[in-house]
């Protein structure tokens, strides 16, 4: 495992590995569902916070992590719902972490690692 | 239901001092609006340990949200649209989503009282489980509750869906089409298969387009592919979510029989009451203004738009508009950068 390259609160614990897909928080379904159809299999969706379209791509991915929020944000809720380990409040996640990136998410610590 | 006897500090019934990544918008609001302060505290006391209360408080400041919504909407679609009118309504789309909106979706829902809530099940759910695992898988589920998301209820309408487009025999041609494409390729088929449901007459086509109403009556037809999406790829593990969501139900309710066993009568009020609230919390953030979301944040956007570029165009005052949080307060921002004669205008209307 790499550096250390965020850290987070952990909203739904579990480890995983995989790509980062940026999901930008654009206003208008058309970008977003766009966005979202082409997040692959065992992607980790980074984002601002989500919304009710990520539903799309809620059984591709592997983890899920967001800019903002806390234990009762939504994407703490939906993440606990689908099982996917879920690392909230990172405060610039989307900022720092790259499309296509390989990451390591420890989400039982709530950390995010270069892999 | 009033559940007496809850460990409290003091300062939890006052206006939060730090909030995780919500701290620039606290202290906005708390300078802006400083009534919020009060409200926010009159709130905390009288709906604590009291998930009724908080309940009828949600629905309270909805509808109020709600109310002022239309108001600001019809002002933008009547008035003149000017820069002092533009700002005005910005500052009252502010103030209606502070007072109705954040305060709780955010203040109360991610704030200190919904950290003790959790902290609070934790504790009363280790004098029930020893055993590590137990402990962590039921916290888990008090946490996540029974409550199903409006994420969920999407996927669970997706099954039947599923069910009701298996009985159509005209679209089964154009749903296997569908299947042997990405999803990203899908649409023209999808359009295929909603014209055959209106022309098909058959019972189920009647009752999957009437679910669709509101979505092709606002030819908004990304809700409508992402369920045949849905139906298409993902239906067993959509009946899956309705499995476990059932069990969930279940342990919570196991866990419940241990706890009155295992604990006394006030500690068992505590369990009770503090799932109960987390529960109203999470239904508040999804149901009640998580649906409000999509709306507000357009009309917010077309808003904050109009003003930028009548800001550059008519007060020649540039403004960068990078889609961050931080730029919804753009209002005050342009407030000092304002010609005086505007200043002026806008106090008047303020006033």
């Amino acid at each position: 495992m790499g550096n250390i390259l965020l850290t987070g609160r952990t909203a739904c614990p579990g480890n995983v590995r995989g790509r980062v897909k940026i999901v930008p928080d654009e206003p208008g379904d058309e970008s977003m569902m766009k966005t979202l159809l082409k997040v692959n299999q065992g992607d980790i969706i980074v984002t601002q916070m989500t919304r009710p379209l990520f539903v799309v791509a809620m059984h591709k991915i592997s983890a899920l992590i967001t800019d903002h929020g806390g234990m009762l944000c939504h994407a703490a809720m939906v993440a606990r719902e689908f099982k996917i380990p879920c690392i909230v409040g990172t405060e610039n996640a989307t900022k720092i972490l790259k499309d296509g990136q390989e990451i390591v998410v420890d989400a039982d610590r709530g950390i995010i690692y270069e892999a | 239901m009033l559940i007496g006897g809850l460990f409290m500090k003091p300062n939890f019934f006052q206006y939060p001092k730090k909030m995780y990544n919500e701290w620039e918008v606290l202290e906005i609001y708390k300078e802006k609006f400083p009534e919020i302060v009060e409200e926010y505290e009159s709130i905390a006391r009288n709906t604590y340990c009291n998930p009724s209360e908080y309940k009828q408080l949600v629905e309270k400041k909805a509808e109020k949200f709600d109310e002022n919504m239309k108001t600001l909407t019809r002002e933008f679609e009547s008035k003149e649209l000017n820069l002092t009118n533009l700002l005005k309504i910005s500052f009252d789309l502010h103030y209606n989503y502070a007072m109705n909106f954040w305060i709780i979706s955010y203040a109360f829902n991610e704030g200190p009282l919904s950290e003790h809530y959790i902290e609070l099940i934790g504790e009363l759910l280790k004098k029930i489980y020893k055993n590590e695992t137990s402990f962590i898988n039921a916290r888990e589920d008090f946490i996540k509750t029974d409550y199903p998301t409006f994420y969920h209820k999407i996927l669970l309408d997706s099954v039947e869906l599923t069910d009701l487009l298996n009985k159509i025999p005209s679209i089964q041609g154009d749903l296997n089409n569908a299947r042997e494409l990405s999803p990203v390729l899908r649409n023209e088929v999808y359009n295929k298969i909603i014209d055959n449901l209106k022309n098909s007459g058959l019972e189920e086509s009647k009752r999957i387009l009437k679910k669709w109403d509101k979505h092709l009556r606002k030819e908004n037809l990304f809700p409508i592919y992402n369920l045949l999406n849905q139906s298409i790829d993902n239906y067993e593990k959509n009946k899956l979510l309705d499995k476990e969501l059932k069990d969930t139900d279940f342990r919570i309710n196991e866990t419940f029989i241990l706890a009155k066993k295992s604990l006394n009568k006030e500690d068992y009020g505590k369990l009770e009451g503090a799932y109960l609230l987390i529960k109203e919390m999470l239904r508040a953030k999804d149901d009640i203004f998580g649906r409000k979301d999509l709306e507000l944040f357009a009309f917010w956007n077309k808003l904050t738009y109009k003003i930028i570029s009548l800001a550059e165009n008519e007060a020649k005052i540039k403004i960068e508009f990078n889609k961050e949080r931080s730029n919804l307060i753009i209002p005050w921002i342009l407030e000092d950068k304002l010609p005086e004669h505007q200043k002026d205008t806008l106090k008047s209307l303020q006033n």
